[in-house]
């Protein structure tokens, strides 16, 4: 039956560990067909192992069948994995060479099951082990070989093909090693042959195993120079570390017991650097879990920091991210304020019933320079015990500071040279100090900081210089409408030198002979002309309101506008650009029951004079160039509600954009107007940024070349 | 009589001007605008046009190439706001007695009138 054999333990516990392998890569990747190649192995290895505890040959054969049939499937196994790798499964060849392979195995399955033509059990020192026979044996071998070789063959070609990755080609590499080492393992086809040495073949597939499923399992794959290496080095360190010891006691005890007990440390050895890791790993995360908790949530404030452009609301939001992920007592950001000079409170968030903050530090203190020339953040513990060591007065006078700044930690925030932000840290709720681990994140955290504070001021200079680009825009349109502005108000004083010269000259001839009748009439004629005159003056009056309108900046606030009201705003103003008896304009929507937009009267009414003025250029371009007979310029305005939005169409049937200029629509300066005395060039662009930037609305254009343009505006709607 | 027509689209100007020169024993015509013009004109064959050069449907020089287009000898003066160059070239190409530049007084005109009127 069974006995006690020693040897047959590397077998077992080998088997485990490929077991264990083989699970978990089934787990990771459920789909690999490495799994049936493990399967064979442990196949090989544990019927290997009850062939060693074997007592005698009829226990021994079953077994030396069952490891030999797990021996021969390996390869074409491995190689259907490699096929299924590399993804020449559907290769017809390569299919018919699996089909082969697979048959062939199959036959020498039969002859080591039901015969004994290939191998047969032999009792050697160690155990009973698999007895070549010839001719079939050898015959297996070159089997064996040929499909080994050609997988090693598909592997190294695939190397240099370019419809791998560089991660598959990694994993192909470690394949490589695999086969290589594995086919050392091929030791254990020698002792078949009758030659005595213990068949230690089986460590080193067992490497190349563990090997595979590294590569196949593991996402981000050392670089296999330095796995390799890694490898190497271990290897050598743990040859001599346990080598030694043996082969000394080899020499000066023989063989014996004592043999065991050092196996057994030297397997500890092995294994022990790996537990102590992993403990040590275990250990200082829960240690430091709280720790990398707020350190994962600085992380993540210090992204989404860029996208904030309201530099108010960013440093609010840096106090209160500091506050709440470090659980602090308060946090405060001063920032360089142009004007003053000086650095101003800009955001603070505290706990309840603090009150006396510092609300600005002067360019001149001196922990303003101590910054400029040490750009790190300060811990009040440190400088305090740096003051008191050192005694340098200057130490004492920056710990003062920081001490009526109540910062238990502070951080320079710099944008290249310039220190633009200092923030102030309160101590920790839990009470316990900054570590080295705090500063090195806070140092990253101030960096980014720095360009989210820049990014905001920038954008709030852009804004600023947008208004003045809004108001250059509306000053060079009016030079636009100058024409017939002058005309207009030129029209009133003519009317009203007419008027009064008339009314003169009814005077004048008729001072002589004044009957009562002939007075009657002419002062019915003298009324007749002061009224006009009044009139010519209120019109005269209303167009030059009408210009102030225009150009005066308004509000920048945001109300409940009504479209219609901006339509007509802006066609009392554009009437002195255009001709406006040759456009009709038609209103497809109902003024008692369209939406309100939320936005900016003053600057609508600019975005619609800008659409109505475009649209008849447009129209004008396409009356001239067409020559169409009865064609009627039209402007059809619609308004309707749309989800939650306003939608505006402004439809002309003008020239219409040529698809190659439509991207270019909405730069600045771009037009495709005939004269460039008509326009800035800078319409499209305004109203781009009026409607996006300003009212968070989208401008769309869609345009059909000679046919006619449709601008649409989606607006927000107001509420209430 | 002498024959004035006052082609303007401003209605104070038309009214008053036409009040002004009745009482000169002037008959005078008024039309707003070119097409009302041209319909005058070959009915009344005016001695003078004062024709207005800005106007909505027609403007002057429009005007004024029908009626050379017409064959119409009528004597013109130009009226005009704010015009340019181009304007003033293409008017004397097409023949008008002179221009007078908006705004100027009744007065003024009348001495004008007269004038063409009595050569």
């Amino acid at each position: 039956m069974y006995y006690f054999n020693l040897f047959a333990l590397p077998n077992f516990i080998l088997s485990a560990w490929i077991l264990f392998i083989s699970i978990l890569v089934l787990l990771k990747k459920s789909k690999t067909l490495v799994y049936l190649a493990y399967f064979c192995t442990i196949a090989w290895f544990f019927g290997c192992g009850m062939a060693f505890l074997s007592v005698d040959y009829l226990t021994a054969l079953p077994w030396i069948k069952f490891l030999f049939s797990g021996i021969i499937l390996i390869c074409p196994s491995l190689y259907h994995f490699i096929l299924q790798f590399l993804g020449l499964l559907k290769l017809r060849k390569e299919q018919i060479r699996l089909l082969i392979s697979y048959l062939v195995s199959f036959v020498f399955l039969y002859f080591t099951i039901f015969t004994n033509l290939l191998v047969y059990p032999q009792k050697c020192w160690w155990g009973y082990y698999p007895h070549a026979v010839l001719p079939l044996h050898p015959i297996f071998l070159v089997w064996f070989g040929i499909v080994y070789f050609h997988s090693v063959r598909l592997l190294f070609v695939s190397l240099y093909k370019a419809e791998y990755s560089s991660r598959q080609k990694l994993q192909i590499r470690y394949f490589l090693i695999t086969y290589i080492v594995t086919i050392l393992g091929g030791i254990d086809f020698i002792p078949d042959y009758g030659f005595s040495f213990y068949p230690f073949g089986l460590f080193l597939t067992t490497i190349g195993i563990s090997i595979t499923a590294y590569g196949i399992a593991r996402h981000r794959l050392l670089d296999i120079n330095v796995a390799l290496t890694r490898a190497s080095i271990f290897i050598f360190v743990y040859t001599l570390v346990l080598g030694i010891p043996f082969f000394v006691g080899l020499k000066m005890l023989g063989f014996g017991i004592w043999l065991f007990p050092i196996a057994l440390m030297g397997v500890f050895a092995t294994v022990g650097p790996f537990i102590y890791f992993y403990f040590q790993r275990q250990a200082e995360d829960r240690l430091l879990q709280e720790q990398r908790r707020y350190q994962a949530t600085l992380r993540q404030a210090s992204a989404g920091m860029g996208k904030i452009k309201d530099l108010k609301k960013l440093l609010n939001m840096i106090v209160y991210v500091l506050t709440h992920a470090i659980q602090i007592e308060h946090a405060l950001v001063y920032i360089y304020n142009e004007n003053q000079k000086k650095y101003v409170l800009g955001a603070l968030k505290r706990k309840a019933g603090q009150s006396d903050f510092v609300d600005s530090i002067e360019m001149n203190s001196l922990i303003v320079d101590y910054f400029l020339e040490n750009r790190n953040p300060i811990i009040y513990e440190e400088i305090k015990q740096k003051a008191l060591d050192y005694k340098d007065p200057k130490l004492i006078h920056i710990k003062e500071i920081i001490l009526t700044l109540m910062g238990a930690l502070v951080v320079p925030i710099f944008i290249d040279q310039n220190l633009t932000a200092i923030i102030v840290m309160g101590k920790k709720e839990s009470g316990s100090l900054y570590s080295e681990d705090d500063l090195s994140v806070f140092s990253i955290l101030a960096n980014q900081t720095a360009l989210a504070i820049e990014n905001a001021i920038f954008y709030e200079q852009m804004k600023l210089t947008h208004e003045q680009l809004f108001q250059a825009e509306k000053m060079a349109t009016i030079g636009t409408m100058a024409d017939g502005l002058s005309h207009q108000i030129n029209n009133r004083f003519h009317a009203l030198g007419f008027i009064a010269g008339d009314a003169i000259d009814t005077i004048q001839m008729n001072q002589k002979e004044l009957s009562q009748d002939k007075m009657k009439e002419v002062l019915k004629e003298l009324e007749r002309a002061f009224i006009r005159v009044q009139e010519n003056v209120v019109q005269g009056g209303e167009i030059v309101q009408g210009l102030l309108r225009y150009t005066r900046k308004g509000d920048a606030g945001f109300t409940a506008v009504d479209v219609d009201a901006v339509l007509k705003s802006a066609l009392e103003m554009v009437q002195f650009k255009i001709k406006m008896h040759e456009l009709k304009i038609v209103r497809e929507y109902d003024v008692t029951t369209m939406p309100k937009v939320k936005g900016n009267f003053t600057q609508l009414q600019e975005v619609f004079f800008n659409l109505i003025d475009n649209g008849y250029d447009a129209m004008m371009q396409r009356k001239k160039e067409k020559q169409e007979p009865g064609f009627q310029p039209t402007l059809i305005v619609r308004v309707f509600k749309q989800d939650n939005l306003v939608q505006i169409i402004f439809e002309d049937n003008g020239m219409g954009v040529k698809d190659e200029d439509t991207h270019k629509l909405f730069t600045p300066f771009f037009t495709t107007k005939l004269s460039s005395k008509k326009g800035t060039g800078l319409g499209l662009y305004v109203i781009k940024k009026i409607v996006e930037d300003n009212h968070q609305g989208q401008v769309e254009m869609v345009s059909k070349y000679m046919q006619g343009t449709q601008m649409k505006l989606r607006l927000p709607i107001a509420i209430g | 009589m002498a024959k004035l027509l006052i082609v303007d689209d401003e209605s104070d100007i038309r009214e008053f001007a036409r009040n002004f020169f009745k009482k000169r024993q002037i008959d005078v015509f008024v039309a707003s605008g070119g097409i009302q013009a041209l319909d005058i004109i070959a009915k009344e064959n005016p001695n003078l046009v004062l024709l207005d050069v800005r106007m909505e449907e027609m403007n002057g020089i429009e005007v004024l190439r029908e009626l050379r287009k017409k064959n119409q000898s009528s004597k013109v003066i130009m009226v005009s706001g704010v015009e340019d160059e181009e304007t003033i070239k293409e008017a004397n190409a097409l023949g008008v007695i002179g221009y007078i530049h908006k705004p100027f007084i009744l007065e003024e005109l009348e001495k004008i009138v007269l004038a063409q009127f009595n050569s």
